[in-house]
């Protein structure tokens, strides 16, 4: 539709997050608040419904700009009937996107962006394995918000990045990561760990699949994004567990750190049914933005590394 | 036995006691699921159920409606476990509905060999036995600690077994819910009780012909499952049969209602009407029963209004209540500092409205269920609350939040420039814990203070 796409992605910074608590409460989780207090006027919002806070941010977001958003729903069973709801979920979208900016869907135009797409997200899982944690969620954040032609001009001539450095294996998972945490990767990555594996939403499950490059390109986006790895948020989520614990086998993990931001229920109140499932050594952490790379935050890792030397 | 109400007020528990011994044991017949029931006629469920405690400690400090159909209705709901033990032993099987609030239910009851209930109902135990029972306990140390609503106890209570029995069958709506009661649900998942998610999808502006055409089908699966653990398929007419029963119910509901919030003295307090409107979602595990003693408050009030009593003072301040309250103190402390109810939002809106009776019923059930006022925008929760107020001729809002509930975060500062844009009337949100003695105090000094306001409003315009 050639519009000006931007990812939402807070910054998880202190700063949005306290405009974004002053806009709505203190209730709210920290993602939702910092995406809240980052948000411009003018823009339009589009989203889904994945979890509640989310979809109510989205309203309240629509409220603020003064522009109602586009909100689907994201099904949380796996029927093939949730699977063709999502499917005309994003119809709607994809017409109230043209109802509302008088611009037209190319479908030509979608299945050259779903090949281009593809590519870039095979070429980020290619150079996974040589990257720091940090700076393989940095190129997720990067994919999500840059358009595609920059975006494959950088990952053909990658920035030097810092090598994967020597550690305990680990698997990261638990909320979404803002680029305010990658300081918190760096944090492990100076403990003693090495980030093999990332189930969050903004880790390897956002790069570890294939949209199909024939075929109907609104249809193929739809199946692929409702069959990937799903989020924690399906019921019942054994598909995540099953997601999860084949990244931890195939990668070697030793342990798994598990991080919520504070005020996500939805990660923090699976803590306990995630240190049984995964079944492996667990940390589990409860952060706000402030918190990334507090001196607090440091002991408890570095103790958490100690006990499994 | 004859028992002429005496005057309408509010009573205390021991007053309550005074009165229940003279009652005579015709009154106090034993549980009978299902057997239809007389209005007017006292049936007490268990006998007793209401004088001895039964670990409700939480009753001795709450105030009463003093009717005979009141007394009736707290021991219809304080008893419902003795009714399910009774379903289970005479082989019927119990269906534990999660979430969707009012429709699925109506599907348990259209066999003759299923019944619905609502584990989420657990929320109160911890007020009704004031925490001594240790479910919030047990919920923290499975990781659903304060952060998480008090529906948590629900989760608490499916782990030490010991406040319902296990349902035969769990059928849990997953969707457009919030976050704590999808964990929950997740977590109640592991037990090895038979469940069925079915997706409640999220509700924009409007409900769609493709969104009703969805959630039939999602209803479809739910009713093959019932019909399958009940032993016998669920027709359509047999559905039909169940909407038209629950109907019934729902016109009572909203007479009761119609009644109750725009007459003034108001004829029935706060927390007994909660309890009535709470009845839509599951009719208290008997809806013969839930039937007849919501028709006999609906007596008591018509007669209480055609000989102009009431339970509260004429010149109470009329506020529209949002949220129901973990703690049913609250009710009491509202009308107790001059509040009185014109209109409520429980979150269960749905459920008190007619289930259509002129199309297929399972179509008829996903458009009821649709109409979830939790599956849209908080917008649309707002223009609810807006007519609820314009309805009632309320002076106030009050928005009681759950704490750690996901809906909770945002929604009340929606209904607050709502409501204030559209009516530009006062709103008050207070948060309300399972137990909230000690915030009694601060509580009774913003009701006074919210009171206040109304008045000084009436005063100076």
């Amino acid at each position: 539709m050639s519009l000006d796409v931007r990812r939402l992605l807070p910054p998880g910074t202190v700063a949005t997050e306290s405009r974004g608590e002053a806009l709505s409460g203190p209730s709210v989780c920290a993602w939702c608040k910092s995406a809240l207090g980052s948000v411009e006027d003018g823009v339009l919002w589009v989203g889904a419904a994945t979890c509640d806070q989310m979809r109510r941010c989205l309203e309240f977001a629509g409220r603020k700009t003064a522009t109602p958003p586009i909100v689907i729903h994201a099904p949380k069973t796996r029927t093939s009937e949730a699977e063709d709801l999502y499917l005309s979920e994003l119809t709607w979208a994809a017409g109230e996107l043209e109802r509302r900016t008088g611009r037209r869907l190319d479908p030509g135009k979608l299945q050259r962006s779903i090949i281009v797409r593809n590519g870039l997200r095979r070429r980020i899982r290619d150079l996974r394995p040589a990257l720091s944690g940090s700076d393989f969620v940095a190129l997720v954040h990067l994919d999500a918000l840059t358009a595609a032609g920059p975006m494959d001009a950088l990952l053909k001539h990658p920035p030097v990045s810092r090598p994967a450095a020597p550690g305990l294996p680990v698997l990261v998972a638990g909320s979404p990561l803002a680029p305010g945490d990658l300081r918190w990767l760096d944090l492990l990555e100076s403990s003693g760990f090495r980030i093999v594996a990332d189930a969050s939403c903004t880790g390897d499950r956002a790069v570890d699949f294939e949209v199909d490059e024939v075929g109907d390109p609104l249809e193929a986006l739809a199946r692929a994004y409702f069959r990937r790895p799903p989020c924690i948020y399906i019921r019942p989520n054994d598909a995540f567990y099953e997601y999860a614990s084949m990244l931890a086998r195939n990668r070697g993990v030793r342990a798994v750190i598990w991080r919520s931001v504070r005020g996500c229920d939805l990660y923090g109140l699976e803590t306990k049914r995630a240190e049984k499932r995964l079944g492996l050594p667990f940390l589990a952490l409860d952060m706000s933005y402030g918190d990334v790379d507090s001196p607090r935050l440091r002991t408890r890792v570095e103790a958490f590394a100690e006990s499994l030397r | 036995m004859t028992f002429q109400d005496p005057p309408a007020a509010k009573i205390d528990f021991a007053s309550w006691n005074a009165e229940f011994r003279r009652l005579s044991g015709e009154g106090r017949r034993p549980p009978s699921p299902r057997a239809s029931i007389a209005p007017g006629t006292a049936a007490l469920g268990t006998p007793l159920c209401f004088v001895e405690l039964e670990g409700n400690l939480r009753l001795r400090t709450l105030r009463f409606d003093n009717s005979l159909a009141s007394l009736r209705l707290w021991s219809f709901l304080l008893s419902e476990n003795d009714r399910l033990a009774a379903a289970r032993r005479a082989g019927t099987k119990i269906v534990g509905t999660l979430k969707d609030l009012g429709t699925v239910p109506v599907i348990a009851y259209s066999s003759p060999r299923a019944l619905a209930f609502y584990p989420d109902g657990a929320w109160w135990i911890p007020c009704l036995m004031e925490m001594s029972e240790g479910l919030l306990r047990i919920a923290d140390a499975a990781g659903f600690g304060d952060e998480a609503c008090p529906v948590r106890a629900t989760l608490a209570a499916f782990l030490n077994q010991a406040h319902f029995p296990m349902p035969d069958l769990l059928v849990g709506a997953v969707g457009a819910c919030c976050d704590d009661m999808s964990c929950v649900m997740q977590r109640i998942a592991d037990l090895d009780i038979p469940m069925v998610w079915w997706e409640l999808p999220y509700r924009r502006d409007a409900v769609t012909p493709e969104l009703v055409g969805f959630v039939a089908r999602e209803f479809d699966r739910v009713r093959r499952a019932i019909g399958d653990i009940a032993g016998d398929e669920i027709s359509d007419d047999m559905l039909a049969a169940g909407i038209r029963k629950a109907n019934v119910v729902r016109r009572t509901l909203s007479r009761i209602r119609d009644l109750a919030y725009s007459a003034s003295p108001s004829p029935f307090p706060a927390l007994e009407t909660q309890i009535c409107e709470m009845m839509a979602l599951h009719f208290c595990s008997d809806l013969d029963s839930c039937t007849a003693i919501l028709a006999d408050v609906l007596q008591t009030i018509e007669r209480r209004i055609e000989n102009g009593e009431g339970v509260l003072p004429r010149d109470n301040c009329r506020v529209v209540w949002v949220n129901p309250v973990a703690d049913l103190r609250i009710m009491n402390l509202f009308e107790d500092m001059g509040g009185s109810l014109a209109g409520t939002e429980y979150l269960f809106r749905h459920a008190l409205l007619p289930i259509p009776e002129d199309r297929p019923p399972l179509e008829a059930l996903a458009e009821a269920a649709l109409k979830d006022p939790m599956i849209g925008t908080a917008q649309y929760r707002a223009r609810l609350v807006i007519d609820e107020a314009r309805k009632y001729g309320a002076e106030g809002v009050i928005v009681s939040q759950i704490p750690g509930a996901s809906h909770c975060a945002t929604e009340g500062v929606v209904i607050r420039q709502e409501v204030r844009r559209a009516l530009g009337i006062p709103v008050l949100e207070i948060v309300t814990p399972p137990v909230s003695d000690a915030a009694i105090g601060q509580l009774a000094t913003r009701f006074e203070g919210f009171f206040e306001i109304i008045r000084s409003r009436r005063s100076h315009g």
